[in-house]
């Protein structure tokens, strides 16, 4: 025969109310929720039931999240992003992660708080109960919880994005007289909004990724300078730094600015072929911009203008490449890491584009163009077009061991990977 | 299977218990698709200190009810909680099982979220909220006793 001793209850009311948040209503009597669980008091027995309205809840979700991301939840600072065929990511303002669900095989009770049992209707059957007893109601068993992965911001997309309608030369011509309502729906553009929408990113990382590819913003929308036209508004400061003897390595902003305006060139785009092609000189005291020509990117430039059409033979394109950098600058083939390759045709050298900039920036995908392109990449050659990558919780001898195939033909010669 | 007073119903274990299986897969949140923001903020009407504490008790098996009873889960009671000490061990009496065990700090706080449907008639729209926090869970991963008599 059993025996079941009734715990002593009464005690217990002076402890959850000591222990209550403000926010707490005073319970219903006969009527327990979470804080009695989470604070029994010992020698104390309660019963454990399904609630009223217990059931599948699948509204209820269990996230788990690390301490420090707390914050940003309390703050409302957190979002979930994508649309209908993608996976939902979790944004904050820097980070993003990717959600998976983990079941588990136990059975998890999730006991809400008091009050939270009024969210649900009829908890007031609890009165029925005897008075004596603590019933502490669940109200679902939970199948598991979802967690967080940090991911990789997927900037692919916003690439993806703006390239669907970048600035021209024509673009003026273009769009002369039409209102700029008629000109976005004619041409597909985005103004920050879209792209926060649109792209599974951190604010944080949106702004770096627009700030890796050049974009900028023109009337409120982020565009894609077309290449030909960057290259044409560098030519016209190169002339004009010529004409008026400006030192490459301290360009007065404004004058560079109102120069080519007066060349016809926009205000912003003027603007931006500074952020393109030099960096800000950082000088204390002086009160006017300084920028200084970046010698790598302006070479750069120009070998890519040359290989536009096609491959090189080697000495042909070094010539031509010296020729037209700017004075003072020197053109170094080592610059072109990432930037072209090179192949032996017979006894000839070719050089040829291929930048690591249009490449996917998920590892799978890049690692498959790579090896598309050439089958077998000596470690030196590969480096330089998978340094950029940037996959959290992996490192890049993680990468080359998941996606290649290592092979080192003689001792001491430099290993060769190839697709697995 | 023992019906006593007081009682409703008697649950029992199966069979005695395995070990905790996670499964670990890829799951997309289902969330309502009717709204054309891809965008979802995640709202808390609670500041830093005042989330309400919700409880877990886990067990490492499965509850079963008796058959006839299936039909009517709701209220029925599913065992008893006590804590026979000032220590943080606990008793789950479930049926003539007794588990032991014990309440543990949740290595990561789990927050519960609640899909909240607006129904706004332009928009159709669904909203996340956070409803409460979960830092400690009453886990019990021994095998269960068979009781002759209780006692707590």
């Amino acid at each position: 025969m059993r025996e079941i001793k009734k715990g002593i209850i009464d005690s217990e009311v002076g402890v959850v109310i000591g222990y209550c948040m403000q926010i707490m209503e005073r319970p219903h009597s006969g009527c327990r929720g979470a804080e009695v669980v989470l604070n029994l008091h010992p020698s104390l027995s309660i019963s454990i039931a399904y609630d009223t309205n217990f059931g599948p809840h699948d509204d209820l979700i269990l996230l788990e999240v690390d301490e420090k991301l707390l914050p940003d939840f309390f703050h409302q600072r957190v979002s979930l992003r994508g649309e209908q065929s993608e996976d939902a990511v979790l944004c904050t303002q820097s980070k993003t992660y990717s959600i998976k669900f983990v079941g588990t095989s136990n059975s998890v009770f999730l006991i809400p708080p008091v009050d939270n049992l009024t969210l649900y209707e009829n908890s007031e059957d609890c009165n029925m109960k005897d008075n004596h007893k603590s019933i502490v109601a669940v109200i679902k068993v939970a199948p598991g919880n979802m967690e967080l992965v940090e991911v990789a911001p997927r900037l692919d997309k916003l690439k993806l994005l703006l390239l669907e309608s970048p600035y021209s030369s024509r673009e003026e011509l273009e769009f002369e007289g039409l209102e700029e309502m008629d000109r976005s729906i004619t041409k597909r553009m985005y103004r920050w909004d879209d792209l926060v929408d649109k792209v599974q990113a951190s604010e944080n990382e949106l702004r770096s990724g627009l700030q890796a590819f050049s974009a900028v913003e023109i009337d409120g929308y982020w565009r894609l300078v077309d290449e030909k036209y960057m290259g044409t508004i560098l030519i016209m400061l190169l002339h004009n730094s010529v004409l008026n003897d400006w030192s490459l390595d301290a360009l007065n902003e404004d004058e560079v600015v109102s120069t080519l305006v007066s060349d016809g060139f926009p205000l912003k785009l003027s603007q931006h072929c500074l952020h393109v092609f030099g960096s800000k000189v950082e000088e204390g005291s002086v009160r006017k911009s300084l920028w200084r020509l970046d010698e790598r990117r302006v070479c750069v430039h120009f070998a890519r203008e040359i290989l536009v059409e096609g491959k090189r033979k080697m000495d042909n394109f070094m010539e031509e490449w010296k020729l037209k950098v700017p004075k003072g600058m020197h053109a170094d083939f080592e610059m072109l890491e990432g930037e072209v390759l090179t192949e032996k045709l017979g006894v000839e050298s070719w050089v040829h584009a291929f930048s690591v900039s249009s490449l996917p920036s998920t590892p799978a995908e890049r690692f498959s163009i790579l090896f598309k392109e050439r089958p077998k990449w000596e470690q030196r050659d590969l480096l330089p077009y998978i340094r950029d990558l940037n996959v959290p919780g992996i490192s890049l001898e993680g990468m080359l061991l998941k996606y290649t195939r290592r092979t080192q033909p003689v001792l001491d010669a430099e290993p060769v990977f190839s697709a697995r | 299977m023992f019906t006593l007073p007081g009682f409703r119903f008697c649950s029992r274990w199966e069979t005695f218990f395995f070990f905790l299986v996670k499964k670990r897969g890829r799951k997309f949140i289902h969330l309502p698709r009717k709204q054309k923001k891809m965008q979802i903020r995640i709202k808390c009407s609670c500041e830093e200190g005042s989330c309400p504490d919700w409880a877990i008790i886990e067990v490492q098996g499965v509850v079963e009810v008796q058959p006839s009873f299936q039909d009517r889960l709701r209220n029925l009671e599913i065992g008893q909680l006590c804590r026979p000490s000032s220590q943080e061990n606990y008793a789950f009496t479930i049926g003539y099982h007794e588990l032991t065990g014990s309440k543990v700090a949740l290595k990561k706080p789990i927050l519960v979220l609640k899909i909240v449907q607006s129904s706004d008639n332009q928009s159709p729209e669904a909203d996340l909220k956070v409803v409460g926090i979960i830092r400690h869970r009453i886990l019990f991963k021994t095998r269960p006793k068979a009781l002759i008599s209780i006692e707590c």
